[in-house]
């Protein structure tokens, strides 16, 4: 997933790779506005340069604004993970609550939280609680499903040996079912951190009265002459979500080191 | 072990187990009526086809599981009381190490687990990994290491609680044959040295021979004991064991147990 990351050149190459994606969107821009002379070509694909500069100029705004819903969606994301965990963890000790629970967290998956939105601003009119809720709404379930797989992916034979150390049932859960989901659990965190930031906007694109996703949606009203402010709202949001995903990764990489995708870097990592 | 002037002090007594799987109506019997005995410092295999009860057998004298029937003894207490006080060490066909300590964090499971001090065990450990010959590997995790390493790791972690008595499931059986060899003169090394009683599980004639002082054969369908041959094990090197008149004496003695079933 990011297997980009592993290496010790690894600074170079995000360097490359975010450089390369940069001149392939300012080639894109140049060929549309000066060479296809396509109609209206800043709303299709706008200039980089000129993205950056409305992203200075409007830079406060923004700011403001960014830090709002990230804000939410952060602390959604939180709480999100925590009930994760909590019913990963009680699903694991009963088999009866394991069934009973997960044909109501499968349904809770198919609303469409397009629609969930709205519904959920109508019921609460706090738009910070409903970036919130939205956010953990979308966290919990992967993180719930991922971790419970990690904490059931042991073998009896683990069991066994805990067991012949006359190990108590809390020691055999820490010592073992716990290290063993780890991996699960950061699968199910890196899912439902750009799922908790995209749930977030959606709240304010359906009615929220502030935060980074109204910016985006005023600025697609106002036309052309707000088209450099809307991709200065994608870019923000695309990086925001871009550092949430890394900073998930560099814990997975610090606390799970066994794992198979950090197994270039060799036995140095203790 | 040449020497004869074993004390035949009983360490394990099992006495008419029987095991039945499953629920009314589905029994599988796994044993049936079996009774033997394992004295202080012996080396006894429990030799069989699949479906003899051998690893069922190892399971019940660890107190993985309760017999339907019949009673275990070890020393003088019931398998329970002998596992509370940690008193066997086990190993199992896969190394079954954990993927997230290393080697020497491995190995420390069980004295970590028992509530020791780091300061305490971190020399046991260290004299454990010194003795399996992974001295420089005592900082690697699993899956850097090949599986004979693997199963290394897991013999010292059993024996990390320095318990009287080690029960072993298959452990060499998904190893090459090199690697085999090499662990199975470790482990006789390890018992002579330790004094350890060793139960060994395998369907292996050859090992079976090769590492015990004495075999229990078992049959399979239900499982219960054929019979329990003597090895008269002698000294020396792998090479002089394996050619030795008496190694395909006993080798063959064993298979004729089978033979003899089968026709």
């Amino acid at each position: 997933m990011s297997g980009w990351l592993r290496k010790g050149g690894q600074s170079g190459i995000i360097v490359l790779w975010v450089l390369g994606a940069l001149i392939l969107w300012e080639a894109a821009a140049w060929y549309i506005t000066d060479i296809a002379h396509v109609l209206a070509p800043a709303s299709k694909l706008p200039y980089l340069h000129l993205v950056i500069e409305a992203l200075i100029q409007h830079w406060p705004t923004l700011a403001e604004q960014g830090a709002i819903t990230f804000g939410n969606s952060i602390t959604g994301f939180l709480i999100g993970t925590a009930v994760g965990v909590i019913l990963a963890i009680v699903m694991s000790l009963s088999r009866a609550v394991e069934l009973t629970l997960s044909p109501y967290m499968i349904a809770s998956q198919m609303v469409p939280i397009i629609g969930l939105a709205p519904i959920l601003y109508g019921i609460i009119h706090d738009p910070a609680l409903s970036r919130v809720l939205m956010a953990g709404y979308v966290t919990f379930f992967p993180v719930a499903i991922h971790m419970l797989r990690g904490l059931q992916s042991i073998r009896p034979e683990q069991e066994e040996l805990m067991r012949s150390y006359a190990a108590s049932v809390w020691t055999t859960y820490a010592k073992l079912r716990l290290k063993a989901s780890l991996p699960g659990l950061f699968a199910g965190l890196k899912l439902s951190a750009p799922l908790a930031i995209t749930a977030s906007i959606i709240v304010e694109l359906m009615g929220a009265p502030n935060g980074i996703g109204v910016l985006m949606l005023s600025s697609l009203y106002y036309g052309s002459s707000q088209v450099y402010m809307f991709w200065s709202t994608i870019l923000i949001s695309v990086v925001i979500g871009l550092i949430w995903f890394l900073l998930v990764t560099l814990a997975e990489r610090l606390l799970t080191p066994w794992q198979p995708e950090f197994r270039q870097q060799g036995g140095g990592e203790r | 072990m040449l020497s004869l002037d074993r004390q035949r002090e009983t360490e394990i007594r099992i006495d008419d187990v029987s095991m039945v799987f499953g629920r009314k109506g589905r029994e599988v019997t796994a044993l049936s009526h079996v009774s033997f005995e394992v004295y202080r410092s012996e080396f006894v295999s429990l030799l069989g086809p699949s479906g003899c009860g051998k690893s069922t057998l190892l399971r019940l004298m660890a107190d993985l599981l309760e017999p339907t029937s019949g009673q275990i003894t070890i020393g003088e207490e019931v398998p329970r009381e002998v596992r509370l006080k940690r008193k066997f060490g086990i190993v199992f066909q896969s190394p079954t190490l954990f993927e997230w300590r290393t080697v020497k964090d491995n190995i420390e499971l069980p004295m970590e687990v028992l509530g020791l001090k780091k300061s305490e065990y971190s020399a046991i450990s260290e004299r454990l990994i010194d003795m399996v010959g992974l001295t420089k590997f005592k900082h690697h995790y699993p899956w850097q290491l090949s599986g004979g390493m693997q199963q290394r790791v897991a013999i010292a972690r059993a024996l990390s609680l320095d318990p009287p008595i080690l029960l072993m499931d298959e452990p060499f059986s998904a190893l090459d044959e090199f690697t085999k060899e090499k662990l199975q003169l470790d482990l006789l090394d390890i018992q002579r040295q330790t004094k350890k009683t060793i139960v060994f599980v395998t369907h292996s004639i050859p090992e079976a021979v090769f590492l015990s002082d004495r075999v229990i054969v078992m049959s399979a369908h239900p499982g219960r004991v054929h019979s329990i041959l003597d090895m008269e094990r002698e000294e020396g090197s792998y090479e002089q064991i394996r050619n030795s008149t008496r190694f395909h004496e006993m080798t063959a003695q064993v298979r004729s147990c089978f033979l003899i079933r089968s026709s």
